[in-house]
């Protein structure tokens, strides 16, 4: 059950709160660029 | 067939009949806004990042996500997540990635294909990129279409009653007509209706079914008494859930995914494109699984489908949950994500034709103007699709055939050489060359005689070798006069 919950909530929204992640971070390094 | 009953209520009938005519409606909208080639295939480069975003995973997700991977839920069990972790993560990375670098590098080299790229990056002045990239891409993307067509007509001609030919002359129509006048805005606005249309289907659908099992508890507590193995995510043994992982590979190789990245107004918009589309590709793919796993609640024996086809069961629920409004608009909406792939795919085909093989190889010395290029441009996507509707009615088996391969296919030939090519300042025109065909060559090769000794999906191999060979044959050419 615990396995079916983390697959079915957790996942999505990890993957979710990565993309977050990548814009920020890619924001800093294209200001690094500049 | 009874499934389709409630569609002969007027009220559902006439919204299935206006979701099936609003994208006409789009493209005579679209008309006027397409004036050159760029605009047809392209946008103009002038797309907006929510277009972009939402385009890019409505055209990526066929009929596979609504039927398939909800039938795969219904039988696997939770399980059937492994199926969209792998694309969704992997779309989520090539958004911001493989995209920005890709909208950069083709707008420097004023490129409206994948192969006009390569060709460009690889001073390809023999054309081979491009000869071996048309063939590939027709061969594969022709079937893809002719098979999405055919799985249209079907669906039509069940819902609707009537044969299979007119079925599948209106669903090409349908397609057809808002192609030619507005070629890729209408193809990207349209996939933008069709996404809010599969917010009822894989979103409001879903949470309408948990409320009525009494949560999500509620539910996983039914499924473990009837499977305890169906919500075990790990049940599925570690071979089949690195080959649903692998699905993934298969994304940065599809032409009519990856031009969406080349159409926005501004790379950097790209990174903001990859939330909505990584949001969205989460709400539709979680939304398919968790009607996988309501059907098993409601319907617990396969046996009570039509057919005992577990793929029927979202058409199940939809008519036993949905007034006949959001019957209609849901059955629509199957109908939108088997068109939106379709549509993407055929001006994937007419920008081969028009662009690659003939402005590009067979009139090069020629110069052609807009007008003309715009002109054979609609000529080509109509007898293109005219030609997915020959083979979908006449090739049925053929088509099959070559779709297990196409996605695959497409993967390992074009997704490796794209990587490599962006990312890899050493290789070579050879070095793509043979990606392209090694990854071509060992995907049927595995699928015919090494698919079920091993039990693994044939691109995780395919994509390796294309791999391996991209650099093994660019380490031993010559380093390219590149410009990147």
């Amino acid at each position: 059950m615990v396995k079916a919950l983390a697959v079915l909530i957790i996942l999505p929204l990890a993957i979710i709160a990565t993309s977050f992640l990548l814009y920020f971070l890619t924001k800093s390094s294209s200001k690094k660029d500049k | 067939m009874e499934l389709y009953d409630k569609l002969t209520h007027p009220l559902a009938f006439v919204i299935f009949i206006l979701t099936l005519f609003l994208p006409i409606l789009i493209g005579f909208l679209t008309l006027r806004r397409t004036k050159n080639q760029s605009d047809f295939f392209i946008g103009g480069r002038m797309m907006d990042k929510f277009v972009v975003a939402l385009s890019a995973v409505s055209s990526g997700r066929s009929s596979w996500l609504v039927l398939g991977v909800s039938g795969m839920a219904y039988t696997l069990g939770v399980g059937a997540v492994w199926a969209v972790v792998g694309y969704i993560t992997v779309e989520m990375f090539q958004f911001i990635y493989i995209g920005r670098k890709l909208r950069q590098a083709t707008e420097s080299y004023q490129s409206l294909t994948l192969l006009d790229y390569f060709e460009s990056r690889f001073n390809d002045k023999q054309q081979l990129i491009r000869l071996v990239g048309s063939i590939i891409i027709t061969i594969f993307i022709v079937a893809y279409v002719a098979a999405q067509f055919n799985a249209g007509a079907k669906s039509l001609s069940t819902a609707l009653d009537v044969p299979f030919l007119p079925a599948l002359l209106i669903s090409a129509l349908l397609i057809l007509v808002y192609m030619v006048m507005g070629g890729y805005i209408a193809v990207a606005y349209n996939d933008v209706v069709r996404a809010i249309i599969l917010i009822i289907g894989l979103v409001i659908f879903p949470a309408y079914g948990l409320a009525k099992v009494g949560g999500l508890s509620a539910l996983l507590q039914t499924l473990a008494q009837l499977n305890p193995a169906s919500i075990d995510p790990l049940s599925l043994g570690w071979g089949a859930i690195i080959g649903f992982i692998g699905i993934g590979l298969g994304s940065p190789g599809q032409p009519h995914i990856v031009v969406r990245y080349m159409s926005i107004d501004d790379e950097d918009k790209l990174r903001l494109s990859a939330i909505i589309g990584t949001f969205w590709n989460v709400v539709l793919g979680w939304g398919a699984v968790f009607i996988g796993l309501l059907g098993r609640y409601f319907v617990p024996s396969p046996e009570k489908l039509p057919n005992h086809d577990p793929e029927m069961i979202y058409l199940v629920l939809s008519s036993e949950f949905f007034s006949p409004l959001l019957y209609g608009l849901i059955i629509g909406g199957i109908f939108a994500a088997i068109l939106s792939t379709a549509d993407s795919q055929l001006l994937v085909v007419a920008s081969t034709f028009v662009r690659d093989l003939y402005e590009k190889t067979f009139k090069k010395s020629t110069v052609i103007d807009e007008k003309t290029k715009l002109k054979l441009s609609r000529w080509v996507v109509f007898f293109s699709g005219l030609l997915a509707v020959l083979l979908a009615w006449i090739a049925q088996d053929l088509v099959f055939w070559l779709v297990l391969f196409a996605w695959g296919g497409l993967g390992a030939a074009f997704g490796t050489a794209l990587i490599f090519s962006l990312y890899w300042r050493k290789t070579t025109r050879a070095g793509i060359l043979a990606g392209m065909i090694t990854g071509t060559i060992v995907v049927i090769a595995w699928k015919l005689f090494l698919k079920k000794p091993t039990g693994l999906y044939e691109l995780i191999p395919a994509f390796a070798l294309a791999c391996l060979a991209i650099w093994a044959v660019s380490l031993f050419s010559r380093v390219p006069a590149s410009k990147t």
